[in-house]
């Protein structure tokens, strides 16, 4: 009888002690707020997560120039920069912030996405070096009220025209695509014609994202906007229920081709149809995809998606941030950490990776002159200052249920009701 | 009644038998208990720490490196009442219906491969094959031979059955199947493996006489393979159920990331995304200790049922004495 309380009393005390290192465990990291502080003298080093230079055809050229002219302000620290494949980025930098160890600096998007990895990031708002004169710097708050990124670089959402399919379907595209009925109409009669009027990829749902960001921007004001930043409007909204309807409008016009498209085919299929003649007009965000078009498809411009009848501008497009950069909360070189993100928005970066790699710079102080036809064509309409992008508020759950969505939806298996149904439940969940 | 000498003694002899090594284990018992000790403690570490540590986890608003709140049972009330938990549970069962055929298949060419073929232990190689191949190669494979103008519909269509042609793996209907018979074609050469290792235990006496008695090639298979090998059928049987619980997620994360919708997404990938993709790391430990509970069951299962297995057996042989 002794000798079993001894062992139940042993037991209960191994008990207590897995329960006392468990709540040990519990980890009771405060957000700190970072503050642009000066880099100390003694040499440090820094880890540089991203996926970016992959991105681009001489990214690897651009980022070298980079921390070459870094090091050359800040002799001290030495930065190893880590490119990593883009499937597996994020993955990798969830393990980094549930092991609270890895990179000090890391590339991130705003708003949600930053906002779902706030516990290993330090809040940047008060780090933000004076000097840079940035835009996109409000709509990548999260929901929180904190920005966790320095953005940088600049993206928008416009469509890549085959000019020879248009001809060939008897279509003139700036007459076409003027107006939104008239973009329903080049769809009616492109498809009639036997000529794809989108390269489309349904099945992973990058398509319906990438539409989602660009109709919903136009159904946004400043107003509305910065609800949405804030995670103030809910996803019952009917603008929302407006884009949907418009993308089916879009299908139902045969916009998106037959169900190749629809059921089988992935995004990432798309810009390979686009790149063979496939399909008059296709969605990118990236100059270098333009770059890439133009090669493959020398008739190709860039035009901007018309607004749709509910639009709240006169020629938005979907533009802001391509990406930004973050710092660490375990780093144990905050103010290089945060020197090495500010310098990524600066002038000297900015103007390298334009100049290298092709990227439309968000420091409005760098002179990003266009030289090439689709430089001419798309930067103009970047860096439209009636632009905005409500793309970094979209909880990553609710692009989940996009994604997976997508096909079943635009396809009709899957009612918008039931689609709402669970991007609804989704938004709630992340909120 | 009463025992006679020598069976007094004989008794006296086995409990004298049996009882050093019952005082033996006690008496080297710290001695054992130190041997044993450091693996013991790496047990717990590896394996149970780990566990308790997520059922603890899965009881809190778990923010790693933020303030994390206990929330009670409120991860799993989330998980029970989200019909996107049912729906890739119900898939999981879905997955369990191939059971017969991940079993009957191996075991049918077992039993073949038992008679004297030509070439049995090449035929048993190439059936290993898959089992040693990177199920995120294979799958990758797969994923081209099945893709829309993939090989497999381009044969279809060259041979005149182009109506059969299918988008495989982006069908909500037809995915699953596929999954359910891909994973067959990877897990059969371990089955006919360990079918043909039980197999060659078995008397051939047996089939022998049953021959004689003008049983055919199903009478063996039914009535003398099967039953004197129940054991590794059914231990094959669990292994199976447990890795479509647990080792899925390579297939599914390749082939087709849960998709169309959530049609062909699995317990583990769910976890998967709800921890790494969406950060939800309270909802996802939840999950994981609902999955346990389920392995955790079924393992159970296949021991309640071996040891009815193995008691009707004894009852049977003794029946026949």
């Amino acid at each position: 009888m002794k000798l079993r309380r001894s062992r139940l009393l042993a037991g209960l005390a191994a008990v207590a002690a897995a329960a006392l290192v468990l709540t040990g465990c519990s980890g009771g990291g405060k957000s700190n707020t970072l503050t642009l502080g000066e880099v100390p003298k003694d040499d440090t080093k820094l880890t540089v997560w991203t996926f970016l230079p992959d991105n681009y055809e001489h990214g690897k050229e651009a980022y070298d120039q980079i921390i070459a002219a870094f090091n050359e302000k800040y002799p001290q620290v030495e930065v190893d920069l880590v490119t990593m494949p883009y499937p597996t980025y994020f993955d990798q930098v969830r393990n980094a912030g549930v092991s609270r160890s890895g990179p000090d600096v890391i590339t991130m998007y705003g708003g949600a996405q930053a906002y779902s990895y706030r516990n290993s990031l330090f809040p940047m708002q008060d780090a933000l070096d004076p000097a840079n004169d940035i835009r996109y710097i409000d709509e990548n708050y999260s929901r929180d009220g904190n920005l966790y990124i320095v953005p940088t670089g600049a993206y928008g959402y416009a469509m890549l025209v085959n000019q020879d399919l248009f001809k060939k379907g008897g279509v003139d595209p700036k007459e076409g695509l003027a107006t939104w009925d008239g973009l329903i109409q080049t769809c009616t009669t492109l498809s009639g014609k036997g000529i794809q009027p989108f390269a489309s990829g349904w099945q992973d749902g990058f398509q319906l994202e990438t539409l989602l960001y660009m109709i919903s921007s136009q159904l946004m004001d400043t107003e509305t906007l910065a609800k949405w930043t804030k995670g103030e409007l809910p996803l019952t909204d009917p603008l929302f229920r407006t884009v949907i309807d418009r993308v089916l409008e879009m299908n139902e016009a045969g916009c998106f081709g037959g169900e190749e498209a629809l059921g089988r085919a992935m995004y990432d299929d798309a810009f390979n149809q686009y790149y063979a003649g496939d399909g008059a007009m296709f969605l990118t965000g990236g100059l270098s995809t333009a770059e890439t078009g133009y090669k493959e498809q020398p008739s190709t411009t860039v035009m901007p998606m018309p607004q749709v009848p509910e639009s709240k501008h006169e020629s938005l497009i979907d533009a802001g941030a391509e990406a930004g950069w973050s710092v660490t909360k375990w780093t144990k070189s905050p103010e290089a950490a945060a020197a090495f993100a500010n310098f990524m928005a600066g002038t000297e970066a900015q103007q390298i990776l334009w100049d290298v790699a092709n990227v439309v710079p968000n420091n409005n102080a760098v002179k990003a002159e266009p030289s090439t036809p689709m430089q001419k064509a798309f930067v103009p309409l970047i860096l439209n200052p009636e632009n905005h992008t409500g793309f970094s508020s979209f909880p990553l759950e609710v692009l989940a249920v996009v994604e997976r969505n997508a096909a079943p939806l635009v396809s009709g298996k899957m009612s918008e009701d039931e689609f709402f149904e669970q991007a609804v439940r989704a938004y709630d969940k992340s909120s | 009644m009463t025992a006679t000498a020598a069976e007094r003694t004989a008794a006296k002899d086995r409990r004298a038998r049996r009882r050093p090594r019952f005082e033996g284990g006690l008496a080297g018992g710290p001695a054992a208990l130190l041997l044993l000790l450091p693996v013991a403690l790496l047990e717990i570490a590896i394996l149970f720490a780990p566990l308790l540590y997520i059922a603890f986890r899965s009881l809190y608003d778990w923010q790693p490196g933020g303030d994390s709140e206990f929330i009670g049972f409120d991860n799993y009330v989330a998980l029970f009442t989200d019909p996107a938990f049912w729906q890739v549970v119900g898939n999981q069962f879905f997955y369990l219906l191939g059971l017969p055929l991940w079993v009957i298949a191996p075991l049918v060419v077992a039993f073949m491969l038992r008679e004297k073929v030509a070439g049995a232990g090449f035929f048993r190689s190439v059936y290993f094959l898959p089992a040693v191949m990177s199920p995120a190669v294979v799958a990758l494979v797969f994923r081209a031979l099945l893709s829309g103008d993939g090989p497999v519909n381009a044969l279809l269509r060259a041979v005149g059955l182009g109506s059969l042609a299918h988008p495989w793996l982006s069908d909500e209907a037809a995915v699953k199947p596929v999954i359910v018979i891909l994973v067959l074609w990877a897990g059969f050469g371990t089955g006919v493996l360990i079918f043909s290792a039980a197999l060659s235990a078995v008397p051939k006496h047996l089939f022998e006489a049953a021959r004689l008695d003008g049983v055919g090639f199903w009478g063996e298979f039914w009535h003398i393979a099967v039953p004197s090998i129940r054991s590794a059928v059914v231990l094959w049987m669990i292994f199976q159920v447990i890795s479509i619980f647990l080792f899925m997620f390579s297939w599914v994360y390749v082939l087709t990331r849960g998709g169309p919708g959530l049609s062909s997404a699995t317990m583990d990938f769910a976890i998967y995304q709800e921890f790494m993709r969406f950060g939800f790391f309270g909802t996802a430990a939840a999950q994981s200790v609902v999955l346990m509970l389920f392995i955790v069951f079924i393992a159970a299962l296949g021991g309640v049922i071996v040891k009815l297995l193995g008691r009707d057996r004894s009852r049977g042989k003794r029946a026949a004495a």
